[in-house]
Order: C-alpha cells, then structure tokens, then sequence
C-alpha cells in the first residue's frame, strides 16, 4: 500500500479534482437556471448536459474526498516533505541586474 | 429618460453560458502565468512542497469561495434549510466568490505551511497568476451580465453597458480587469521587495479594491456593507496584524 501512495501524486491530483469540480459546480447551476427559465426542446437538451454536469461534479467531489484521505493517510506514514531546501532562488537574469 | 438609460451605452446582453468557459480559461491562463514565472524566476521551495501549496490553495478557494458566497445569500440558506432545498441551492448557479476563494485559499496555504513545516514566504509566486486568472473570470461575468451577481448599478456615463434590461450600468467588471493590469504592473516590477511582500501587495491591493468598488455593486447591506466587503475588511484586518506582527519580530532579531 505504501508503495502505490508512492506512485500517486497527491496534491496535484486534488488541485486538478478540485478545479473540476469548481468548474463542473458552476456549469451545473448555469445549466439548471438555462432548463427552469426555458421550456420545451432546448430543456430537454439541457437536461441531457445537466447530468453528464452532476456526474462530472459527483465523480469530482468523491475523488477530491478519497484523494484527501489517502493524502493524509500516506503524509502520516510517509510525511509530506517540508520542502524547505530551496530550488532555484535566481537566475542569471537578476545577477545581470546586479 | 429612464433611470440608467444613455443613447451610447455599449449592449452587451447576459449571455450566462460563457461564464463557466471563461473561469475554465481564467484557470488555465493562471496556471500558464505561474507555470511561466516559475521557470523564469525560480522558487523558494521543491516542486512537491508546492504542489502541497497549491492543493492547499485550491481545496480551501473552493471550500471559501462557496461558503462566503452562501454566507451572501444567508435568507436563501434559511430558507432552502427549513424547507429541505439545501442540496438544490448548493448547485444553484452564483455563489461562489473570487473574495472567499482568495481568504480560503490564503487560509489553506496557511495551514498546510504549518502542518509541513514550509518557513519560506510562498505566496509571490501566485501574484501574477492571480491577477490574470481573476481578469480572465471577469471577461465571463461582464459577458454572463444579468445572470451573474457581479453586475454594477445604473449609471448615465458614457461608457454605461446595457446587459440586457435596457439600464445603463457600471461596467464594473471592466474597472476591475484595469485595477488588476495595474496591480499585476507593480508586482512584477524589478524593486527589491521582502520575501512575500509581491503577494501582501496583492492581496492588499485586491481586498481593498474590493471594498471600494462593491459600493457600485446592488447587493444587500448589513452594516452600510455587503457580506464580500465585510470578508474584505476582516482579512485586510488579519493582514495588517500579521505585517504588525512580522514587523516586531524583525525588529527583535535586528535587535539581538
């Protein structure tokens, strides 16, 4: 098991489920005010969209929860690296500013 | 005259469909705007502390963002509780808050800098991005016009824009993407600035934009205020406290 959190990389995982779901939570509510304000055809056409919306906000949400879990999870066997060592501070072009 | 009406208002309608593309792109163009200035500058800690960072980021601007937004429709939430309709407002379009995705987001950074042991000052990096991302959403809200909570009160300027109703109203979307220009002006500019001062600027700068231009928003009041300036005021409240703060402890170190 430890080995697979190995392979997962968590917290850019949640970035990404997090902006789906941001995203899929707006088009939801747009599609669902669009579907009550109108009526006949198009409605049902934005029926059709509104669910593919909720699975993508469901799936989404789901994911964001059992990806934070085993981001806790793995953190607490592994530790999540305090990244204190710097990376790359500045680069040439600051020395040339100098 | 009707109230707001000028001859030579540009009309631009509500169109709401093109709000979720534009936050799509708002999202996508602020990650290309970091993704660039961090090959271009560097960064202050690994690639997998930041991306701790950014999770935290984005999982606590979700979580503010919704909240401050339900927290400004507050009767709707009552009433959508007392009637069994909470899991319906939840999904109703709106809510959501750049304000509360920016003092949630901070929140998380926080936190997680805490729980990590991150010391550095990591916020720089997310100046521009954010400034970028925010112009970008606010294309999709001027364009969402009506349908979107952001719209300005009735005007008769010149540059007055009919968003379907036939009132002349503030563009506030467009001052705001001009604010952030400047705003994303000075904190690329070349000074020699403290470590996360690019960001205190922003955030500082932003909060308090906020504060000022949501007086040409029609929102509720509580207080002579809207719930968003309120967030405004409490976090350039933290702010201010946390600089005071900083500032006390540079000084007790120049000291010794």
């Amino acid at each position: 098991m430890p080995r697979l959190f190995e392979n997962i990389n968590f917290p850019k995982t949640i970035a990404i489920l997090a902006s789906v779901f941001g995203i899929a939570l707006g088009l939801c509510g747009l599609t669902w005010m669009a579907s009550t304000a109108s009526s006949g055809g198009p409605a049902q056409f934005l029926i059709g969209l509104g669910i593919v919306e909720l699975i993508a906000m469901a799936v989404s949400a789901m994911g964001l929860v059992v990806m934070l879990i085993l981001w806790i999870l793995s953190s607490l066997l592994g530790g999540f690296g305090s990244g204190n060592d710097p990376q790359k501070l500045f680069d040439g072009s600051d020395d040339e500013k100098k | 005259m009707r109230r707001g009406y000028t001859a030579a208002m540009l009309r631009i309608g509500s169109h709401p469909f093109w709000h979720p593309i534009f936050e799509t792109l708002a999202y996508a163009a602020g990650y290309a705007v970091y993704r660039w200035l961090r090959g271009r500058q560097g960064d202050v800690i690994t690639e997998p502390a930041r991306w701790n960072v950014i999770a935290a980021a984005a999982v606590g601007a979700l979580v503010g963002s919704r909240v401050l937004g339900l927290a400004e429709q507050w009767p709707a939430v009552v009433s959508a509780w007392r009637t069994a309709h909470f899991l319906q407002l939840l999904m109703a379009p709106g809510g959501k808050t750049i304000v509360g995705g920016l003092l949630g987001g901070w929140l998380g950074v926080e936190a997680i800098k805490r729980v990590t042991g991150i010391r550095q000052r990591t916020g720089d990096l997310f100046a521009l991005p954010l400034c970028v991302g925010i112009a970008v959403g606010r294309v999709g809200c001027l364009i969402a016009g009506l349908a979107d909570d952001t719209y300005g009160k009735p005007t008769t300027l010149p540059w007055a824009v009919d968003l379907g109703d036939g009132v002349g109203r503030h563009p506030v979307q467009v001052y705001e993407i001009l604010f952030l220009a400047l705003v994303g002006f000075v904190v690329t500019r070349k000074w020699e600035l403290p470590e996360g001062a690019r960001f205190r600027i922003f955030i500082a700068g932003y909060l308090a934009w906020r504060v000022a231009i949501d007086f040409l928003k029609p929102q509720p009041l509580v207080g002579g205020l809207n719930v968003i300036q309120w967030a405004c005021l409490a976090g350039l409240g933290i702010l201010g406290a946390w600089s005071l703060a900083d500032l006390g402890r540079e000084k007790i170190a120049a000291a010794v």
